[in-house]
């Protein structure tokens, strides 16, 4: 079980706040392993112009009308975020050299999804404005690759760090490494800090 | 590696305590054979309070010999006490002129006739019948039609957001409590024609009871949500 905290990256419009998450992995071998992670995304926020409607949203809460700016902890009409990434990894362990290190490469879909507030229920024209973002909302984000260094002090803890993308396809990925060289990793790359216990 | 996942499950335990978590803990440290875990629906249902608990943990020293022979349920209300039960859950008859009213059930271990004690402990619970309906708020608002002398609705409320209430042809009361609890979170006194109410708490998880009671019975009325 890891838990890990990360940072979203410069560019991408994926992780748009520093995010919380946990993965539950399965060892499969000493190379071997397999993984469930799961992040807590975003909140986004919706709004009414007036009482009578439209709804606006989905919006970050820097773009809500002034006259909502004490709410932000109160507020009901919002949208969770979430994301899902199932994975499998080739970890190289570096004991052959000494270190209590491994390298781990993990590879596997990229799932996002969307939970509306319960508020959903009381407002129609809040319903709707959800119904209507969903509709062109990409709950298939495309490829997860994930390259890290773990730490591992003891036999059940392990400690490290990660860069994370999320691509649309492995040629894409692969021009735009091809033009933006090693610039590539701060456009497109998730930093993420993990603690993990085996259980 | 057992040790490890103890500690866990005892970190998730602790953290997961709530108040009647607290009166178990208590209980065990006491080492009282009260039911554990009891809880009376507050609000689930509409014609009935839905009592259930947890059996007692009899593996002490204190308890060694002792046979449970049932629980004996008794509240406060109107009608007769259910009495003894032999299950761990019962259920008690509320008719309408009772709901949104609380009652306090209390639940007693009862050990079989011979035993050198025959009550293990008690515990107390508050519980309520509530019949009800969503309170929906359209934009521009909606036209309700009321059936009887006054109704319950569940709604949200937005912190700040301003909720009136319009009866178009004899004054009314819309009164709010918090869901789930009946405790009142705003009363309008006296009735009006019309009535409205800037929420300024945000409930339990914000959502609340709203009970409306137009002047006459069978009478419509307009909701509306503004800022």
């Amino acid at each position: 079980m890891d838990v890990f905290v990360g940072t979203p990256s410069a560019l991408g419009d994926v992780f748009r706040s520093a995010f919380v998450g946990a993965s539950l992995r399965f060892i499969a071998s000493r190379h071997i392993e397999y993984s469930l992670d799961y992040a807590f995304m975003d909140f986004e926020y919706y709004y009414p112009v007036s009482g009578s409607g439209p709804w606006i949203g989905p919006v970050p809460w820097s773009s809500m009308p002034a006259a909502f700016s004490g709410y932000k902890d109160s507020w009901i009409f919002y949208q969770t975020k979430h994301f899902l990434a199932p994975q499998i990894w080739y970890v190289a362990p570096l004991d052959d050299f000494g270190w209590p290190l491994a390298i781990r490469v993990g590879a596997g879909p990229a799932i996002s999804f969307l939970v509306p507030s319960q508020a959903a229920l009381y407002y129609p024209g809040l319903s709707d404005a959800f119904t209507q973002f969903k509709e062109n909302f990409r709950t298939f984000l495309g490829l997860s690759l994930r390259l890290g260094l773990e730490y591992r002090p003891w036999s059940f803890a392990r400690f490290g760090f990660e860069y994370l993308f999320i691509v649309d396809s492995l040629p894409e990925m692969g021009a735009d490494i091809a033009r933006f060289g090693f610039d590539y990793l701060n456009r497109s790359g998730n930093f993420l800090i993990f603690a993990g216990a085996r259980l | 590696m057992r040790n490890r996942i103890l500690l866990v499950l005892s970190a998730a335990i602790i953290a997961s305590l709530g108040l009647s978590g607290c009166k178990d803990l208590f209980n065990a440290l006491t080492d009282s054979a009260a039911p554990t875990g009891l809880s009376a629906s507050d609000g689930d249902y509409a014609n009935t309070i839905q009592v259930s608990w947890g059996a007692p943990s009899l593996s002490s020293d204190k308890w060694q010999g002792y046979e449970i022979q049932g629980y004996l349920v008794t509240w406060d209300g109107p009608t007769a006490n259910p009495g003894m039960v032999y299950g761990t859950s019962c259920s008690i008859p509320i008719d309408p002129t009772h709901r949104a009213i609380k009652y306090t059930v209390t639940v007693e271990t009862r050990f079989k006739p011979g035993s050198a004690i025959l009550s293990g402990g008690s515990a107390s619970d508050d519980g309520f019948a509530l019949d009800t309906e969503s309170l929906v708020w359209y934009d521009g608002g909606s036209n309700y039609t009321m059936a009887g002398t006054d109704r319950w609705y569940v709604t949200m409320l937005q912190k700040g957001f301003t909720y009136s209430f319009v009866f178009p042809s004899a004054a009314g009361t819309v009164d709010f409590y918090n869901y789930k609890t009946l405790d009142s979170a705003h009363s309008s006194a006296p009735a009006a024609t019309s009535q409205s109410w800037t929420c300024n708490e945000n409930g339990t998880g914000h959502k609340f009871y709203v009970h409306v009671t137009p002047g006459s019975p069978d009478l419509s009325f307009h909701a509306s949500y503004g800022f």
